[in-house]
């Protein structure tokens, strides 16, 4: 119960000093089930416009020192990035971990070759789009519209043009980690003598 | 081709850039994940294209009273926007969603048995993070599970 006492402020209820509701019942039962570290780091995971250490805490229902130590451990480890406003840092998912997490998703579910005809279909449909509605990008596409209904049709196709430009980009950054790695060049394995001598002892 | 609903009476708005936004890949693993290690029930949770994401889909091998089956269909945007829908052999349908909406709560709630685009009610989950949301939605989903009935669905609050 001891992040509790901080829950009230974090969402708003309708009545206030209600019994436990689905909001209250939810945050309890993920304290319950997770770690301070495995919180912060789901919080940020999913934080791509930069936060302070502070917001991130309330998100993660941790004290802001949790936060910031575990924030600071991610750093390190390249999973978050940082920027200076003011005084303050904020933080955010780095775009290498977008990538990585994404491309290990896709390699753990998909050939090199079945990615490689995704991305050809993926290029095909932007063509498609551009060709149907005359327009070269999803931006120009929204301008050219009058969408305040994510329900409306129109607004389906500009996510999903949205959604496919950056599948598209992540998966030939996961190609190309795909095709790095399998050459041996990133980890020094490969037959050449010019890869970096960081682990002598690497299974040849 | 023209927006349905409320008529011509809206005032055009600024900033129609983003209602939804590009669909966050990672988070509908996540939420993907999250469902099938806590509901039972899910009998297959899938992406409908895993290289390029839109929606994913749990299927559950009951559903909420009569119903011998049913299905969430999910989105969730990289700006935290989202939609899980709801949907049964009975064609009964109803969605918990965050975005955007003329003339609505951004957290609403379109009820069953049509889950119908307008009018909507006020959605009774208030929390915001992927493993909060999912958690909420399951629980929601249980209760009227558990109870029988599409009634309550949208109160944050279980009867006794």
């Amino acid at each position: 119960m001891t992040d509790e006492s901080r829950a009230p402020n974090l969402y708003r209820t309708d009545g206030g000093d209600e019994p436990p509701d689905v909001n209250e019942a939810v945050v309890a039962e993920w304290v319950e089930d997770t770690t301070p570290f495995e919180r912060v780091h789901a919080i940020v995971r999913r934080t791509y416009d930069p936060e302070s250490a502070g917001t991130i805490a309330e998100r993660a229902r941790v004290s802001p020192t949790t936060a910031r130590k575990h924030l600071r451990t991610l750093v390190d480890a390249g999973e978050v990035t940082t920027t200076q406003d003011g005084g303050t840092t904020l933080y955010r998912r780095s775009e290498t971990a977008i990538v990585t997490e994404h491309a290990q998703a896709l390699l753990d579910e998909r050939t090199p070759e079945e990615i490689a005809s995704g991305i050809a279909e993926m290029k095909t449909t932007v063509r498609e789009w551009r060709s149907e509605y005359d327009v070269e990008s999803p931006e120009e596409f929204a301008r050219t519209l009058d969408i305040a209904d994510a329900d409306s049709e129109h607004a389906g196709v500009l996510t999903e043009w949205r959604t496919t430009r950056r599948n598209l980009a992540l998966a030939e950054a996961a190609l190309a980690i795909e095709e790095a790695s399998r050459t041996g060049h990133l980890s020094g394995t490969d037959t050449d003598d010019e890869g970096p001598n960081s682990d002598a002892s690497a299974i040849v | 081709m023209t927006e349905r609903g409320n008529g011509g009476s809206r005032q055009p708005q600024a900033d129609h850039r983003e209602v939804f936004g590009p669909i966050d890949a990672g988070a509908l693993r996540e939420i993907r994940d999250l469902f099938v290690d806590a509901e039972p029930l899910v009998k297959s949770a899938s992406l409908d294209d895993p290289l390029n994401p839109q929606t994913l889909s749990v299927e559950l091998s009951d559903g909420v009273g009569s119903a011998a089956s049913s299905r969430f269909d999910i989105r969730w945007s990289l700006s935290g926007n989202y939609a899980f829908h709801y949907t049964d052999q009975q064609n009964r349908d109803f969605r918990f969603d965050c975005h955007p909406k003329p003339d609505a709560p951004t957290r609403h709630f379109h009820p069953p048995p049509d889950a119908s685009s307008r009018p909507v009610e006020p959605s009774c989950i208030a929390v915001r993070d992927v493993p909060l949301v999912t958690r909420a939605v399951r629980q929601r989903f249980r209760d009227a599970y558990d109870r029988e009935t599409f009634d309550g669905i949208n109160d944050a609050e279980n009867p006794p």
